[in-house]
């Protein structure tokens, strides 16, 4: 049997902090209190699940659920109207039940999860962003042509995932189970926190921006801390791994579509557009390296950026064979 | 009635049925997290479109409330997190808190309703008076003792004991009510 003095005390103090009568102060004891012992936390979930539970005796919102129907209806309609318009109903079936199969691994992952309990898991994209939603909360934002592998049973309390490709994560805070990429020769390691790997085959370096939290970087007896806004890098071809500050404006635009440019060379942007749109994108003349642009793009396509940094920089930028080539001189 | 998954896609009508049957419930689940009734119909809003972008890809066999319940879950976690509207990360973002998992589609709320109100009847009269108005009218302690005429130190041992009691009650039950077992 525990202390019950201390027991009332923290039966208390939860109640308090659940109800809103938690002071600061009390706030900060709660949760030293509950992260010294995963017993504690325990203790603290059965209260927080009565309290929402007890919550739902009735439903005291005036929702008008008609409405939310019709404005829900509002939302939907205009999608629904251009794909039936585009495509026979026949081809449009299939073409959803094709595309369909290559995302449904990756929701019925999510959902199975807790049925089944032994096979690595995976997620795979190809021409789509998708974000995956991991067993312990954490948030994959997955580029395309990404793989993302996990296991599901924990190896000495430790969540481990395996990333091809790249990716945005939103790790779920987890004190007793860090959480473990491996990503080629890199390994990562963080508690819980938000970052970008950049692990892309085709690239010479596997780099990591932290974008909040606390993020450990390793490969080949080597280690760096980063902190927010901090980059490593790793040089595959010597197996370097540095630490610098970040310079990469954009490694959040997987997840937010927004691309922004402020004075960037051309350089740059091209680099952040086969990110973002996964075309091979080639600069000619050497000259339009160094062309700066100022612009910011959000969920467009690539055709307007491109129409957009055309009329900008007076180049031109055109299709050719598989790929996208910029030429002629920039305005100054 | 149970209501019967579709054998391969939703379709239109059973998504509006999944809708207007689900929808004030879960914006009152939401609200539980996020505290504003904008924002939880909003979330809930959104869980569905993306039910329904996604409903041909959703696997038969498994259950179209647990993925409501999760989804909207997890968006309210996501949403308090972005917001910053936390007391504190540790306690309120949690987001392994809640095992979801419905494993049939057979739930029924207005059973979960009557175990709630059962669990709150087995409190004493003057302990449910207090929980009730901290609860449902989200008062403090102070403004409780005040109303009732009670000392704080009273307020906050009604609420300890209302706590007790309901956590035995209802806390090891939260997966199974709902999970709800089948219709009865």
């Amino acid at each position: 049997m525990e202390n019950q003095d201390l027991h009332t005390h923290h039966s208390e103090l939860i109640t308090r902090y659940l109800s809103g009568n938690a002071s600061d102060a009390e706030v900060q004891e709660l949760e030293a209190w509950v992260l010294a012992d995963p017993k504690n936390q325990e203790v603290f979930k059965n209260f927080k699940k009565a309290w929402v539970l007890s919550g739902m005796k009735e439903n005291p919102i005036s929702v008008d659920v008609d409405k939310s129907w019709e404005k829900l209806m509002g939302d939907l309609e205009p999608q629904a109207k251009v794909v039936e318009m585009k495509k026979p109903f026949f081809a449009q079936r299939w073409v959803g039940i094709a595309a369909a199969v290559l995302v449904l691994m990756i929701l019925s992952i999510f959902l199975l999860r807790n049925s089944l309990n032994s096979d690595p898991y995976y997620a795979q994209t190809f021409d789509e962003v998708e974000e995956v939603q991991l067993e312990d909360g954490s948030t994959v934002t997955l580029n395309q042509r990404s793989f993302l592998s996990f296991a599901n049973e924990e190896e000495g309390n430790v969540r481990k995932v395996g990333l091809k490709g790249d990716a945005f994560f939103d790790v779920a805070r987890d004190t007793t189970s860090p959480f473990i990429i491996q990503a080629q020769d890199v390994e990562i390691e963080v508690l819980g926190t938000s970052f970008y790997v950049d692990s892309r085959e085709e690239l010479g370096e596997i780099q990591v921006i932290v974008e909040s939290g606390r993020v450990a970087v390793r490969s080949g007896g080597k280690e760096e801390i980063l902190t927010a806004n901090e980059k490593a890098v790793f040089t595959k071809s010597n197996g370097d791994l540095n630490k610098q500050e970040n310079d990469d404006a954009n490694y959040l635009s997987i997840k937010n579509q927004t691309l922004s440019f402020e004075e960037s060379p051309l350089e740059e942007v091209v680099f952040a557009l086969q990110r973002q749109y996964h075309e091979t994108i080639e600069i000619e003349n050497t000259e339009l390296l160094d062309c700066l642009l100022t612009a910011k793009f959000s969920n467009q396509e690539l055709r307007e950026v491109l129409d957009i940094i055309e009329a900008s920089l007076g180049v031109q930028a055109k299709r050719e064979g598989g790929k996208i080539i910029f030429r002629g001189t920039c305005n100054k | 009635m149970s209501q019967q998954l579709p054998q391969n896609s939703l379709d239109k009508p059973q998504f509006e049925e999944l809708f207007k049957s689900h929808f004030a419930y879960l914006c009152n689940f939401a609200k539980q997290f996020v505290f504003d009734e904008e924002v939880a119909q909003d979330i809930v809003q959104k869980v569905f479109i993306s039910l329904w972008e996604k409903r041909e890809e959703i696997d038969p066999t498994l259950s179209i409330k647990s993925y409501l319940f999760t989804s909207v879950r997890n968006k309210c976690l996501n949403h308090i997190r972005d917001e910053k509207k936390y007391r504190s990360q540790v306690l309120d973002l949690d987001h392994a808190d809640f095992e979801i998992a419905v494993e049939e589609d057979h739930f029924g709320e207005e059973e979960l309703k009557q175990k709630i109100e059962a669990a709150l009847a087995s409190l004493p009269a003057k302990c449910r008076e207090v929980f009730e108005m901290s609860r449902f009218r989200q008062m403090k302690y102070k403004e409780i003792a005040e109303e009732l005429e009670l000392s704080q130190k009273t307020v906050e041992a009604h609420m300890s004991k209302a706590m007790k009691i309901l956590r035995e009650q209802l806390g090891p039950y939260f997966w199974l009510l709902l999970l709800m077992i089948k219709n009865v």
